[in-house]
C-alpha cells in the first residue's frame, strides 16, 4: 500500500478511534510501522476487503471493526487499529482523549449503557454487511 | 587462611553474598555477562509528562520496531517487557536451550532478573521453611540485614500472619485512590472476608519511602514499569554499585562462565568466554560461589560434570511458582478520574489461608494507573472506538490480581544437557505440573472471586489467564540443601561434590512457597557468607 493511502487510512482510523485527526507525528509513525513490520499485510481477499471498506469513512471503519471484534479479532484490520490505538495512547495530545473523564458516575454508567446499545446495533448491521461478503470472498486470514 | 572468592553472576544472590563476604574481609571477584540498559532520563517527569516531553514517545513506549505493541493474536500475557527494560531479557548469542512444559526466562543483565522485578519482598515463615535444614531463627537476622541494605516498605497488618515482621521495615507507600478504596472496603467486610480464609494487607516492597544514600524516596512518577528514574525501587545493580567501594572487590563484566574445572574434588578454575567472541579464559580462586540463578547455576554444573567425566547427568526437582492473573473491575470506581502519577506496582496483597499451611496462596493486587491500556482495550468485544471509550470510563476501576502457588520438588521436573541439531550440547528443561494442580487453582480462584465480590468488585468472565510455568521466574530446587546425596549441598550451600564450591542461589531451595523468592535469595546468600566464610 502506498504512503498516500496509508496516510488516508491513518486519518480515517484515528477519527474512528478518538474522533479527531492524527497529528503529523502519529501519521509518520503509522507509516513507519507498516514499513518495518510485516503484520499489516492482508493475507486474504476478505482481509483486503475489510481494510479497504474500513478506510472509506470513520463510520465504515467502525462497522468493519465491530465485525472484527467478534468474528475476526486477529484480522489485519484489527491489528492496524490496535497499533494505531497504542500509538495514540503513547503521545500528546491524543492520549488525553483516551484518559479524560468527567468524574460523574451517573453520566459514566449512562455512557456505558448507551455505548453498549450502539455497539450491539452496529454489530447487527455489520453482520448483515459482512456475512455475504465473507461468503463470497472467504474468511479473513485464509487464502489469497 | 584462603581469602579470595570468585562469584558467578550479579543478581540478587550474588551481590548480597558478595557484600557479606567483603564485610568479613574476603576479596571478591564477580564474573558476569552484565548487559546494561538505557538511562531512564527526565528524572522529575511523571508518566504522563513523558508523553508530552520526550522527542519520540512512541519509540520510547512501543519500541524501535513497535515490538511492545501487543497485537491481537499474541497469545497469553497481558503485558510484555517495555523497551527500556528489554536489556534484562536480551538473548545471549550462542546460548541455546530446549524446554518442554516450561517457558524459561534467562537474564544476562547486570543485576540479573531482578532488574525487571516488581519488588515483592515476602519473608518465608516456619511453615515455608519446614523442608529447609534451618528455621526462621537462622534466616530472620539476615532478612533484617537485607532490609537495612535495600529498604523495604510495608506494615504489620493482617498479612503478618503469613509474612513475618523483621527489623528495618520502612513506613508503607502512599495508597492510590483505587487501592485506598479497596482497603476501606476490606475494613468494612473484614470478618466475612476472613471467614473465607482471605486476609488483605499492605504488600512488602523494596521501594524506599525515605531516601537512602544515592537512592531517592519514591516520588510517585508512575514509571515503575519503565525503570524507576530515582532508583527508589531497588535492584541488585544498586548493591553492585555499592560493592565498588570495597577495596577487595572486582567486577568483571563481559564474561559468560561456561563451566568449572576440578581436580580431586576441588574446583581449580572457572572457564569463561568473552561476550561477543574471542578466546576463552580461565579464572582461579580459593573458593567459588555459583549464584547465576537456578537455571544458570544448574547449567554450569551440568557442563562441568560433562567436561570432567563425559557424563551427562540430570538435575531433578526444578520448581517455579504457577501464577494466575485475574483482572477485576471495582464498581465504585467506574467513571472516576484516575491519575497516572502514582506508584504503579502492587500496594496491596491478599493472603489465602490453606488447610496445609505450606500450600498458602499469595496474591498481589495491582490497580491500573500508568500501564498501557491497548492490551486490555482490544479484549473487549466491541469496536475499538467503543472499547476505548469503555476503557476510559472504567480505567480508574481496573485492577489485576496475581495469584501465586507453591511448588514442590518432583523427579519428573529436571534439567539436563542434550545434543542440538549442530551437535553441540544445549540445556534441556522438562516440567510437568502435579496432578492436583487444576483442583488447587480452581479452589483458590473461587475464593478470590468471592473475596473480590465482598470488596465490591466483579471479575469479567473469560479474562483470567493461567501463566505458563517459567513465567514467574522464581526458579529453584535442582541442587537442594539435603542431608546427603550427589548434587546436593549442606545447610550452608556448600557442595557435596566439590569441596571449595558453594551455591548461593535458588538452586539449593528444597521447597518453593507461594512467595516471590528474591528476598529470601538475598537473605540466604548473606546467611551463607556469614556462616561459611
Amino acid at each position: 500500500m502506498n504512503d498516500h493511502r496509508l496516510a488516508r487510512e491513518c486519518r480515517v482510523f484515528t477519527r474512528h478511534l478518538i474522533g479527531t485527526a492524527p497529528g503529523e507525528y502519529v501519521a509518520e509513525r503509522y507509516l513507519d510501522a507498516h514499513r518495518v513490520r510485516t503484520d499489516f499485510t492482508p493475507r486474504s481477499r476478505f482481509d483486503r476487503f475489510l481494510c479497504s471498506f474500513a478506510a472509506m469513512t470513520p463510520l465504515a471503519a467502525r462497522l468493519a471493526d465491530a465485525w472484527c471484534a467478534v468474528f475476526a479479532p486477529g484480522s489485519v484490520l484489527r491489528r492496524k487499529l490496535v497499533l494505531l490505538l497504542a500509538m495514540l495512547e503513547s503521545c500528546a495530545p491524543h492520549y488525553r482523549r483516551l484518559e479524560d473523564v468527567s468524574g460523574n458516575r451517573t453520566l459514566a454508567f449512562a455512557g456505558l449503557f448507551g455505548r453498549g446499545l450502539v455497539a450491539a446495533l452496529l454489530l447487527l448491521v455489520s453482520v448483515l454487511v459482512f456475512v455475504p461478503a465473507r461468503i463470497v470472498l472467504g474468511p479473513a486470514g485464509a487464502g489469497k | 587462611m584462603s581469602r579470595s572468592v570468585l562469584v558467578v553472576g550479579s543478581g540478587a544472590s550474588a551481590v548480597h553474598f558478595a557484600q557479606s563476604a567483603l564485610a568479613k574481609g574476603w576479596s571478591v571477584t564477580l564474573l558476569d555477562v552484565g548487559f546494561e540498559g538505557p538511562d531512564p532520563g527526565l528524572p522529575e517527569a511523571h508518566f504522563g509528562e513523558l508523553k508530552e516531553r520526550l522527542d519520540d514517545p512512541i519509540r520510547y513506549l512501543l519500541g524501535e520496531k513497535y515490538e511492545c505493541t501487543l497485537l491481537p493474536g499474541a497469545k497469553g500475557e497481558y503485558y510484555g517487557t517495555p523497551p527500556s527494560q528489554e536489556f534484562v531479557f536480551r538473548e545471549l548469542e550462542g546460548h541455546a536451550y530446549a524446554a518442554s512444559g516450561f517457558a524459561p526466562l534467562f537474564s544476562w543483565a547486570r543485576g540479573g532478573l531482578a532488574r525487571a522485578w516488581t519488588g515483592g519482598c515476602y519473608p518465608f515463615n516456619e511453615d515455608d521453611l519446614s523442608d529447609f535444614p534451618f528455621g526462621y531463627g537462622a534466616l530472620g537476622p539476615h532478612y533484617s540485614e537485607v532490609a537495612r541494605r535495600i529498604g523495604i516498605s510495608g506494615a504489620a497488618d493482617d498479612l503478618a500472619r503469613f509474612l513475618p515482621i523483621h527489623e528495618h521495615l520502612l513506613e508503607p507507600l502512599e495508597l492510590d485512590e483505587h487501592s485506598r478504596d479497596l482497603a476501606l472496603a476490606y475494613q468494612r467486610n473484614r470478618e466475612r472476608i476472613n471467614r473465607l480464609g482471605c486476609y488483605l494487607g499492605r504488600t512488602r516492597v523494596a521501594t524506599l519511602t525515605r531516601a537512602s544514600g544515592e537512592r531517592g524516596a519514591c516520588t510517585y512518577l508512575g514509571r515503575c514499569l519503565w525503570g524507576c528514574p530515582v532508583r527508589a525501587l531497588y535492584t541488585p545493580a544498586d548493591t553492585l554499585e555499592e560493592l565498588g567501594r570495597y577495596p577487595g572487590f572486582a567486577y568483571l563484566p563481559g564474561w559468560r562462565v561456561r563451566l568449572f574445572r576440578a581436580t580431586d574434588g576441588r574446583v581449580d578454575r572457572v572457564v569463561a568466554e568473552p561476550v561477543g567472541g574471542g578466546a576463552e579464559r580461565e579464572f582461579a580462586a580459593d573458593r567459588f560461589v555459583l549464584a547465576a540463578g537456578a537455571l544458570g547455576t544448574a547449567e554450569i554444573v551440568l557442563r562441568s560434570v560433562h567436561a570432567g567425566t563425559g557424563e551427562i547427568v540430570r538435575l531433578t526437582g526444578l520448581m517455579d511458582n504457577r501464577q494466575v492473573l485475574v483482572p477485576f473491575v471495582n464498581l465504585r470506581m467506574i467513571g472516576r478520574p484516575f491519575r497516572n502519577d502514582r506508584y504503579q506496582y502492587h500496594l496491596l496483597g491478599l493472603g489465602l489461608r490453606t488447610a496445609e499451611p505450606r500450600e498458602y496462596v499469595h496474591c498481589q493486587l495491582t490497580t491500573l494507573k500508568a500501564a498501557m491500556m491497548h492490551p486490555i482495550t482490544q479484549r473487549l468485544p466491541f469496536d475499538l472506538g467503543t472499547a476505548a471509550a469503555v476503557a476510559r470510563l472504567t480505567h480508574a476501576a481496573l485492577g489485576l490480581i496475581n495469584l501465586n502457588f507453591h511448588d514442590t520438588r518432583r523427579s519428573a521436573n529436571h534439567v539436563t544437557l542434550e545434543a542440538a541439531e549442530d551437535g553441540s550440547l544445549r540445556l534441556a528443561i522438562r516440567y510437568q505440573p502435579d496432578a492436583g494442580e487444576t483442583g488447587r487453582l480452581a479452589q483458590a480462584l473461587g475464593r478470590v472471586r468471592k473475596a473480590l465480590r465482598l470488596l465490591g468488585c466483579i471479575v469479567p468472565p473469560g479474562m483470567q489467564h493461567v501463566r505458563p510455568m517459567g513465567a514467574s521466574v522464581h526458579y529453584a530446587g535442582m541442587i537442594p540443601m539435603a542431608p546427603d546425596g550427589r548434587f546436593t549441598t549442606d545447610e550452608n550451600g556448600r557442595s557435596r561434590d566439590w569441596d571449595n564450591l558453594w551455591i548461593a542461589d535458588g538452586a539449593t531451595f528444597p521447597f518453593l512457597p507461594a512467595k516471590n523468592i528474591t528476598f529470601t535469595l538475598m537473605a540466604n546468600a548473606a546467611r551463607i557468607a556469614d556462616a561459611a566464610f
